[in-house]
């Protein structure tokens, strides 16, 4: 019952093995990014995952809440990327900051976190940008425990120095994480509790001396609780599935368009619920019921700054799926209310959507497979459509090729960006001092990609995997915001200018291969060029904020059973922020606006201990030592050692 | 970005993929975790550098428990040294280095061996200051070889030369020698199934 309650998703996408000669052709940009690879890798936070996708690029400011760019598809600060959790689409946006860490999910209850590249239909949810879903650990028979610890120190601090001339300044911890989870597995209902409790201190010398004059708290420190319960139960053959999450969250909150971080407290609730019910042999009914809530709370500061936000989120979908022969059919239908609640008197304070969304997969033969998929979606006065067509084809029992076309088109309250509300009356940005104008009104944005990849198993452990891919975005709302430096709160500020009907194109190419050799060693060699093309001056620049080049090698190894090995080479290129260029000149060049290029190795040793009931895991994150940021103005961390260990009792 | 970054990562990424040997091997030498092997050990600091205009090292002592594993031998042990201010500006400290180490034994005659090996650990130090901020913690990481002579069955003596480097921003770079005595016994089995 369990494993098929694991698979209550519309498509079971980790199911499927790349180079199986029986079922489906899976999509082939999915990675999966199993426990164990999490586990070997140092994985402490769901944040972490993002650096181990194979052409994301990542960026952040505090080093706890990071941005993804996925492919082309999405330059930083605007995600289109969805997130969910057990089939479940979890809205974790504010203000279109996404960051994973709000989500109440433990490194012990996943299984595996799948990541999809390219534009499909997940879940009800047409995913534009990409997917990062995570699937959780099913409960083992019986009762369960689990417990996880990790600690990180980064290195440079003065030591006994700082009682002589040579003398700098403290380097705290990182963090420290600490989770636990109880598992009761039965064999028609199973259910799962975890909570968790991070820090993570916000060291980096300039984050400090911005949020010196605004934090009233001695020392700036993110703080994070965290509880989740799951369970899952079998009743007249159909499967259901609940989920309650609730984060609360103190945080240095970054809104772009202000240009520095205030304290936050920001609560996140998810609540869902989810299940399937077999009609006939052939035919399924699934439905799925979910509520969120994203907050943005006053947080103790000396300039008296709140964002006073709520936005909460009902959504109710029911699909049928249907199999007849080849084929496979999903047909379904959603209702979803969004509603903002503030002191600030708005214009309209929500809107409704409704949605109707299908998938035809089509398998003529064991060799082919054609996906059609599409979404519609109205708010009532407007009707938004996107669709995907995959052909995927194997040739020979070596060889896969795969081409996806997709063409899409986005209403503006779907990108949960703050314009959308300012232009409703929300009044926080105007109300302290931020001046922003509007070079049109917030139009529809229309995306086509298309992606195309060859893979070809040169050997039984080696493989290679050819891609490129090609966007080309129209109606963007894009900001144009040059930030000045201001010396006495050490922070930035400028006038933003809401620049509509931007367009450009994004093209790209990737090289992957894999090597599976020995026993339990894995090598993975990923190389990606991007480049961004077209006359709109601001759309290049936005896109320059994301490498071109981008070079990873990954080695995994167990040479025994209980020890494990892993690291990961990374080069990225050097990147352009042109919001910084002023501040650049003013501050002489210590907020330079040109991040440069990073060659960054992480080694990592795993032993496990007591029959892998538990597990002690050293990684040294940097080894070069050099500190270069993702952002001009975000931290730089040079060596750190992220000490963790876990115990697992079944 | 030099050569020597290069020579660095090359020889880091073969260590992390290749360093261990297939587990067939393991499987012949068959012994790990069979024997504990139980240290005390006098350290001295015998080099002089920036830091050493500050404080002067005394005396530490070192306690250690090594275990053969799969591959070589991994060591878990506390060091413990204090220094004195050179000036009254600066006030005396003691440091402890709780560390795990890996190493590999040569055996170099009948009762004499050679180990080489890797310790990495979290030195931590308490400064003699009144108020809050006394103690702080940094990685270090150390090189250390040792010559083993067994005095008896189960006994033996042995000299250190090591190399540690701490990572506060103006590293610690402190080379020191240790002597000692060593005694070997057979692990419990609860102990051995644990660590296996």
């Amino acid at each position: 019952m369990r494993t098929a309650l694991a698979c209550l998703s519309i498509t079971a996408l980790a199911a499927q093995p790349i180079w199986s000669q029986e079922g489906e052709l899976p999509p082939l940009s999915r990675q999966v990014i199993t426990a164990e690879v999490l586990r070997s890798a140092g994985v402490r936070r769901l944040s972490d995952v993002l650096a181990l996708i194979h052409g994301w690029d990542i960026s952040t400011i505090t080093g706890f809440t990071w941005e993804a760019s996925p492919r082309g598809l999405s330059s930083f600060g605007r995600p289109t990327w969805a997130v969910m959790l057990d089939g479940q689409p979890v809205d974790l946006d504010v203000f279109g900051v996404r960051s994973l860490e709000r989500l109440p999910v433990t490194l012990g209850q996943i299984d595996s976190v799948v990541i999809l590249g390219t534009p499909t239909v997940q879940n009800g949810e047409f995913v534009e940008g990409g997917l990062i879903h995570i699937h959780s650990r099913q409960p083992q028979q019986g009762f369960s425990v689990q417990a996880h610890l990790a600690t990180a120190n980064e290195t440079g601090d003065p030591g006994p120095y700082q009682f002589t001339d040579l003398a700098t300044s403290n380097i705290d911890r990182i963090g420290s994480d600490v989770s636990a989870q109880v598992a009761y597995g039965g064999t028609r209902v199973y259910a799962a509790a975890g909570a968790l409790w991070r820090e993570h201190f916000v060291t980096d010398p300039a984050i400090r001396r911005r949020n010196s004059d605004i934090s009233v708290d001695e020392h700036p420190i993110i703080k994070q609780a965290a509880a989740s319960i799951r369970a899952g139960w079998e009743v007249g053959g159909g499967r259901h599935e609940l989920y309650l999450g609730h984060s609360w969250t103190r945080d240095f909150f970054f809104l772009k368009s202000f240009g520095r971080e205030l304290p936050v407290e920001s609560p996140f609730t998810h609540i869902g619920l989810n299940g399937a019910q077999p009609l006939s042999s052939a035919t399924h009914l699934r439905y799925r019921l979910a509520y969120s809530a994203n907050e943005l709370d006053k947080h103790a500061n000396s300039l008296d700054l709140d964002f006073d936000w709520q936005l909460s989120r009902w959504k109710v979908e029911i699909e049928a799926m249907h199999r007849h022969g080849t084929g496979r059919f999903i047909l379904g239908a959603g209702l979803a209310r969004t509603s903002a609640k503030t002191g600030y008197t708005l214009s309209d304070d929500g809107f409704t959507q409704a949605s109707l969304y299908g998938q035809l997969q089509h398998q003529p033969r064991r060799k082919m497979s054609q996906t059609l998929a599409f979404h519609l979606m109205s708010n009532g006065t407007d009707l938004r459509v996107k669709a995907a067509v995959a052909q995927r084809l194997r040739i020979g029992e070596r060889h896969l090729l795969e081409a996806v076309l997709s063409y899409l088109d986005r209403l503006p309250e779907e990108a949960d960006r703050i314009w959308y509300w300012v232009q409703r009356g929300y009044g926080f940005l105007s109300d302290n001092g931020v001046d922003v104008t509007y070079a049109g009104s917030l139009g529809r944005a229309h995306t086509v990609t298309f992606d195309a990849r060859w893979m070809n198993r040169i050997s039984t452990g080696l493989s290679l995997r050819i891609s490129t891919y090609f966007r080309s975005l129209s109606g963007l709302s894009l900001e144009d915001q040059r930030f000045q430096f201001n010396a006495l709160s050490q922070s930035f500020s400028g006038p933003v200018q809401l620049v509509p009907s931007r367009r450009g194109k994004v093209a790209g190419a990737e090289i992957a291969a894999n090597w599976e050799a020995l026993r339990a060693l894995e090598l993975v060699l990923f190389y990606r060029y991007q480049e961004a093309a077209g006359d709109d001056r601001l759309f290049k620049r936005t896109w320059r904020t994301v490498p071109r080049h981008w070079l990873r090698i990954t080695a995994r190894h167990e040479p025994w059973e209980s020890v494990g090995l892993w690291g990961m080479l990374q080069y990225r290129s050097s990147t352009r922020w042109a919001d910084y260029r002023e501040a650049d000149a003013q501050t002489d060049g210590t907020y330079s606006h040109v991040v440069d290029d990073a060659l960054t190795l992480d080694l990592a040793v795993q032993k496990w201990l007591w029959d892998r009931r538990m597990r002690l895991h050293l990684l040294f994150r940097n080894v070069f030592d050099d500190a270069v940021p993702y952002h001009p103005i975000g931290a730089a961390y040079g060596l750190t050692f992220i000490v963790q260990g876990e115990v697992s009792l079944d | 970005m030099n050569v020597q970054r290069i020579t660095a990562l090359l020889a880091s990424m073969a260590c992390a993929t290749f360093s261990a040997l297939p587990a067939a091997i393991a499987q012949e030498a068959g012994a790990a975790f069979d024997t504990l092997s139980i240290g005390v050990r006098v350290v001295a600091n015998v080099n002089h550098n920036t830091f050493h205009r500050y404080w002067d090292p005394h005396a530490g002592v070192e306690v250690n428990v090594a275990t053969p594993f799969y591959l070589g031998r991994i060591e878990a042990g506390l060091h413990y040294a204090s220094f004195s201010a050179t000036r009254p500006e600066q006030p005396d400290f003691r440091s402890w280095f709780p560390y795990l180490g890996w190493g590999y034994d040569w055996p170099v005659a009948t009762r004499l061996s050679w180990y080489n090996g890797i310790r990495v650990g979290d030195y931590l130090m308490s400064y003699d200051i009144p108020g809050d901020n006394k103690t702080e913690q940094e990685l270090g990481v150390s090189l250390n070889s040792d010559l083993g002579f067994a005095i008896l069955p189960s006994w033996s003596l042995d000299v250190s030369v090591r190399y540690r480097v701490v990572f506060t921003h103006e590293r610690l770079r402190h080379i020191y020698i240790a002597a000692g005595l060593r005694r070997s016994l057979r692990t419990p089995r609860w102990l051995r199934e644990f660590l296996d």
